[in-house]
């Protein structure tokens, strides 16, 4: 129906034209897109440099505190201690525990040539 | 076409901008959008003022969607005006409920932009093809509005309506047949000659 068509076209034609956009309507959605607008995240401040560690302090956060570097201290001073005085008494200590000399015979750990003589 | 592609990019682009934080790009993006979208709003539903809160909803939604906007998924345009179809197919229905005398509901056609068509004969057809167009079931209108009146192609009214490009064929022609059944009952009231 060329009545519909030129009615339609009629409007078209006004359509084209850019319908003005009152200003409270823009500043609303402009408000709008400012409040739920992303925002650029701003560089993390760079974390202050860690203070300069004494050699104790570094000593102990190597082998896990201080505690634990003690009793490093304490066990290393005993090795040293009981390699250099020899201490005879404890051989009179496990013989007595042991009842023998043969405690010094047992032997845990065979050679092969034991399991080799076998065949 | 060409022309059509670049707007396409640059609304894309803008939107891109807004979510990074660009504060010029909403005002650039709205200028561009918010007339489209406010002039299908009052074409659909005659009201100026139901058609700015449509419009403000449409960006509000936009403005929302544009952290994960995907560039090449969907226009930006496009995906507006399924926005305020679907937001003014609510308020149709809506108000569809509410009124019980439809016909003393129908909004004035346009936006008073319609005072310049001349003559008494043109504004009444008009007003009768204004008529007529509410009358259509809500596709139908949505679908003839948008092709005859806002001027878009056929596979762009699919992405909106989401349907087939062959539903918006069927959509359009039976809502033109419907128009012109309306139209020609008026014939000698709206001053056209008889066949």
């Amino acid at each position: 129906m060329n009545n519909l068509d030129d009615l339609l076209a009629q409007r078209a034609a006004i359509a084209a034209q850019p319908m003005p956009v009152p200003d409270a309507l823009m500043a609303r959605i402009l408000a709008d897109a400012a409040r739920v607008q992303p925002r650029p995240q701003p560089f993390a401040a760079r974390a202050p440099a860690p203070a300069k560690l004494t050699f104790w302090q570094a000593m102990s956060d190597v082998f896990g505190g201080a505690g634990v570097l003690a009793g490093l201290a304490t066990a290393a001073c005993a090795g040293i201690y009981l390699g250099a005085v020899q201490p005879a008494a404890l051989t009179s200590v496990t013989l007595a525990l042991a009842g023998s000399s043969a405690v010094d015979q047992l032997d845990f750990m065979p050679s092969i040539d034991s399991l080799l003589a076998e065949e | 076409m060409a022309k059509d592609l670049q707007n396409f990019a640059e609304d894309a682009a803008l939107l891109t901008a807004y979510a990074n934080g660009d504060p010029d790009a909403a005002r650039d993006l709205a200028q561009r959008i918010v007339p489209r979208i406010l002039g299908y709003a009052t074409r659909i539903l005659g009201d100026r003022a139901e058609a700015e809160d449509i419009a403000q909803e449409v960006m509000l939604r936009l403005w929302r969607a544009a952290p994960t906007w995907r560039a090449g998924e969907a226009q930006v345009s496009t995906w507006a005006y399924r926005v305020a179809v679907n937001l003014c197919t609510d308020r149709l229905r809506a108000k569809k409920r509410r009124r019980s005398d439809a016909l003393d509901d129908v909004a004035e056609p346009e936006d008073g932009r319609m005072a310049a068509v001349d003559g008494m004969i043109e504004a009444d057809r008009h007003a009768a093809l204004t008529r007529a167009l509410a009358d259509l079931p809500d596709r139908q209108r949505q679908a003839v509005v948008l092709r005859h009146i806002e001027g878009l192609a056929n596979p762009e009214i699919a992405a909106i309506l989401q349907v087939g490009v062959e539903a918006v064929e069927s959509l359009i022609a039976r809502g033109k047949r419907a128009l012109t059944a309306a139209l020609a009952a008026r014939r000698t009231e709206l001053g056209y000659e008889e066949a």
